[in-house]
């Protein structure tokens, strides 16, 4: 029995803990905001927060995260009211969307470390986040957008 | 417009408009309402009903590009309705068997080959108008005044005159059952509110808080999941498997051989995993030990690929061939030449999300949970493969995580229906990203010799340009000359182009704007070498070639924009991008500039690309787009569609290749095929050219001119003239200087 917190809440799992907790999320606790996208750590789109750090959920397996504070985009709830997400929104970032709640998440974890990132800080954050409708350019003005909008 | 051609049905109290291109389809249509008690929304485009709900079921797919969202705008301007209220639905593709019309009106009835806002145009605007005329002669009839007399406003049929309104939904009941008018009344286009402006997709916050329904992400109660191994040749047989080591593995349920191969080409032989989740299935295909037979003879290595195609392209004897004026008996005696060779490999459609569908085969019924560009023809292989009528067909599209071009193959189709039909039971397949790479549908390989002979004035005199590309089937029949290689605007004569093909035994498919990058990239870097030849400027010398304006043929796509001729559209976005990208104007010491045009679906587009050299490396840092696309119907999106399709094209171009060796694919994943990276992105400032002329599509356009933009751009910063795709074969690619 795999035991953390998740999303501010209790999390029990009865799963093989080498089963990468993308699958765990996704299959298991039937949270799906969080993408599998290439299951190797290179495309960003299975982001999740791990005590508060980015984290790649398929190159993290669930036994690794007992006892520890896991968040996924759905922790932002419904309404899309982060000023990451209304950034994004502001901004129209998303075309297919499939890489966005890794951006988002990749962003969100920027944040809440360094409130005023330079663009240096921002590609080392962001680089790890494919997006194959190439919505880069728009992703770095939702950063620095987002970033104002938390300041205000 | 006839009346025969639009069907205003009475049941259960709504309004329903469809197209119907035939009085057989008309009545199919009909007889297919006549049996429903509730209206099923998804056969016809426009339900209005009497409570006031207006639904609006999109004939086109949502891939990232839009459509569904601009196609609304559309419908709610011509209808003259809350754009804000309007459910937006997709279709299933019923309707496109029901309706042949749909299928013509509405680019087969999805998305592709950036079609929809050309077709949604004329053919959403008229059941726009074909609902609101009828609602405005129901009202005048009820009031007693003449028709003509009566306009709307925002949901309300409305007289002058007296200042009578009515909101529409009280119209319904009445107007149901009217006869269809025999003249439709557009709105005058200054009235319209949507188009034009710019506005979010209606499903942005479902994206950003991951609420959007991907087909990846379905689920079923009692749900199985299927993960398959395929095999590495696309003909190949299982030859056999460990079957006790993988159901030794937890969680895996069975595993046994399938052969989608027969029924569907693109699909491969393999051995299906099935699990009680996707880890499962994922954690048994590796204990398979799975061996292959390969029938097919292959290429043992890149160097003996391109040796063959070499040896093709020199043979002559083309399969298709065209001429222009007297070629062979050109005099070129003291003329110069200049011949080139350009090769690009094999590329992959990479949609970041993973194909994956969920299907229940009940044995007399099926139905299915996919993400695809054109759901009629899914429905159609259902039906084949399982005799199942379509009246017992249920098929859910949604929103794909990513397609251009890789949805609407049908091979991860049969594979589930097979899988469905030996289950009985709800399964969910999953391919992973190395089966995406590995088990595709490819992007042309191709290789070109260009040969211009020229004078002292520098006029061609005589072009020539050959192309080779590779096809798994009857290589005689690689003969298509068009999109790119000889419609092309430049005043070549006399000229000859040709083309032919060899048989590699790797699958095709469409990958974003078949196939201009690989006739685009030689023409178009090519003309940048002649003009460093004659000491000219590119951008003057397109201009200078292209000649005086006239009208050319350029294959079925829509021409003009604006313009009699169509020559002219090219010079225009050329010369509108030379001035957004200040393109006469020094750069610092490492940078250069590189240009490009082309025509590519109805739309004019060319392209700037600034690159920075440094310790051998460059860097894109900028890009510039003209684009000429008659209306813009939604500037944000139509802004996103150009900047995201130059970056899938310097993406594609800088770093993308598939190579084979004995004909199995030697990429897996995104450290073996890297995709650009935001570091690596540039800026992309887009101008549209004003117009209000019919719109053309922009999914596809702005992706081939930036292959030879970025050739040509490295050419300006370092002088190194790289003539293959993909460029960092010869030279590596930095992070942008604004994130250094």
């Amino acid at each position: 029995m795999i035991e953390f917190t998740l999303n501010g809440k209790p999390a029990r799992l009865d799963v093989d803990g080498a089963m990468p907790l993308l699958w765990a999320l996704r299959d298991h606790l039937q949270l799906t905001g969080t993408k599998f996208g290439c299951g190797g750590g290179f495309c960003g789109a299975c982001t999740v927060h791990v005590g508060g750090q980015a984290t790649r959920a398929c190159q993290v397996p669930v036994s690794a995260v007992s006892g520890l504070e896991v968040r996924t985009i759905e922790a932002f709830g419904t309404e899309a009211n982060h000023p990451v997400q209304r950034a994004w929104a502001e901004i129209n970032v998303a075309q297919c969307g499939y890489c966005q709640t890794g951006q988002v998440m990749s962003a969100i974890a920027l944040l809440e470390r360094n409130p005023s990132p330079s663009d240096g800080d921002i590609a080392q954050a962001m680089n790890g986040n494919l997006c194959r409708c190439g919505s880069y350019p728009r992703v770095r003005q939702a950063v620095l957008r987002a970033a104002e909008l938390s300041r205000s | 417009m006839k009346r025969r051609d639009f069907l205003i049905h009475g049941g259960a109290g709504a309004l329903v408009i469809t197209t119907a291109g035939t009085v057989a389809g008309l009545r199919a249509v009909n007889a297919a309402l006549a049996q429903s008690d509730t209206l099923a929304s998804a056969d016809t485009v426009l339900v209005m009903h009497a409570d006031g709900r207006v639904v609006f079921t999109s004939p086109y797919t949502e891939m990232g590009q839009g459509s569904p969202t601009s196609a609304a705008m559309i419908l709610a301007d011509e209808l003259d309705t809350d754009l804000d209220r309007l459910e937006l639905r997709f279709h299933d593709g019923r309707i496109v068997q029901t309706d042949p019309g749909f299928e013509k009106r509405f680019n087969g009835g999805g998305s592709g080959g950036s079609q929809s806002m050309a077709t949604a145009w004329p053919a959403i605007r008229e059941i726009g108008a074909a609902a609101r005329t009828t609602l405005i002669q129901t009202a005048a009839l009820a009031w007693g005044v003449n028709a003509r007399d009566c306009d709307t406003e925002a949901d309300r049929v409305v007289h002058g005159a007296s200042g009578r309104q009515i909101p529409y939904a009280q119209l319904i009941e009445e107007a149901a059952g009217r006869p269809v008018p025999d003249e439709l009344r557009y709105r005058p286009q200054d009235r319209y509110r949507y188009i034009g402006r710019g506005r979010p997709r209606a499903d942005a916050s479902q994206i950003l808080t991951g609420q959007a329904p991907y087909a990846i992400d379905h689920a079923v109660e009692g749900m199985v999941h299927a993960s398959i191994e395929r095999c590495p040749f696309r003909s190949g047989t299982v030859e056999g498997f460990d079957r006790n080591a993988v159901l030794a593995v937890p969680g895996v349920l069975d595993a046994f051989a399938i052969d989608p191969h027969g029924v569907e080409p693109s699909a491969r032989r393999g051995i299906a995993v099935i699990g009680r989740d996707t880890w499962s299935a994922l954690q048994g295909r590796r204990a398979l030990a799975p061996s292959w037979s390969n029938p097919e003879p292959a290429y043992r290595d890149e160097t003996e690929f391109w040796n063959a195609m070499r040896q093709r392209l020199d043979a002559g004897a083309p399969n298709g061939e065209h001429t222009v004026g007297d070629f062979d008996g050109a005099e070129l005696e003291g003329l110069a030449s200049l011949q080139r060779e350009y090769r690009l490999g094999y590329q992959n459609q990479t949609p970041m999300e993973p194909i994956a569908m969920t299907a229940h085969h009940r044995g007399d019924a099926f139905e299915l949970w996919v993400s695809t560009q054109y759901p009629r023809d899914f429905r159609d292989r259902i039906e084949e493969m399982t005799g199942i009528p379509q009246e017992r067909i249920t098929l859910h599209n949604t929103i794909m995580g990513g397609s251009f071009g890789r949805r609407f193959i049908r091979d991860a189709l049969t594979e589930v229906i097979l899988i469905a039909d030996r289950l009985r039971q709800p399964v969910k397949l999953t391919w992973t990203r190395e089966d995406d790479l590995r088990a595709g549908q490819y992007r042309n390989a191709s290789l070109s010799r260009v040969q211009a002979h020229f004078d002292s004035g520098g006029n061609v005199r005589r072009w020539h340009q050959r192309a080779v590309g590779t096809t798994p089937r009857d290589p005689t029949k690689v003969a298509s000359l068009s999109d790119g290689m000889s419609d092309q605007p430049y005043r070549f004569e006399p000229a000859r182009f040709e083309m032919s093909g060899i048989r590699a035994n790797v699958n095709l498919g469409p990958m974003r704007s078949p196939p201009h990058p690989a006739k685009l990239f030689p023409t178009v870097c090519f003309i940048d070498e002649l003009a460093h030849e004659l000491g000219e400027d590119p951008i003057d010398l397109h201009i200078r070639l292209i000649g005086e304006p006239r009208f050319i043929e350029q294959g079925e796509w829509l021409s003009g924009h604006g313009h009699e001729d169509n020559t002219s559209a090219y010079v225009e976005v050329a010369r509108a991008v030379r001035r957004l990208s200040r393109w006469d104007e020094p750069l610092p010491e490492g940078y250069g500039k590189g240009f490009s045009v082309g025509y590519i679906f109805g739309t004019h587009l060319a392209t700037v690309v600034e690159v920075a050299a440094r310790d051998g490396m460059v860097s894109i840092e900028r890009a510039w787009c003209a684009v000429n696309c008659g209306r813009v119907i939604n500037p944000d999106i139509a802004r996103q569609q150009v900047e995201g399709g130059t970056i899938y094209g310097l993406s594609s171009a800088m770093g993308e290749v598939l190579t084979t060796r004995d004909g199995a694919v030697q990429q897996g994943n995104f450290d073996s095929y890297p995709l650009m990276r935001f570091a690596q992105a540039p800026e992309v400032a887009v101008e549209f050219i004003d117009s209000t002329e019919r719109p053309s599509g922009l999914g596809e356009p702005a992706t081939p001119p930036a292959y030879p933009a970025l050739a040509n751009a490295i050419f300006a910063a370092t002088g190194q003239r790289i003539r293959e795709i993909p460029l960092n074969r010869h030279i590596r690619f930095a992070p942008s200087r604004r994130f250094a």
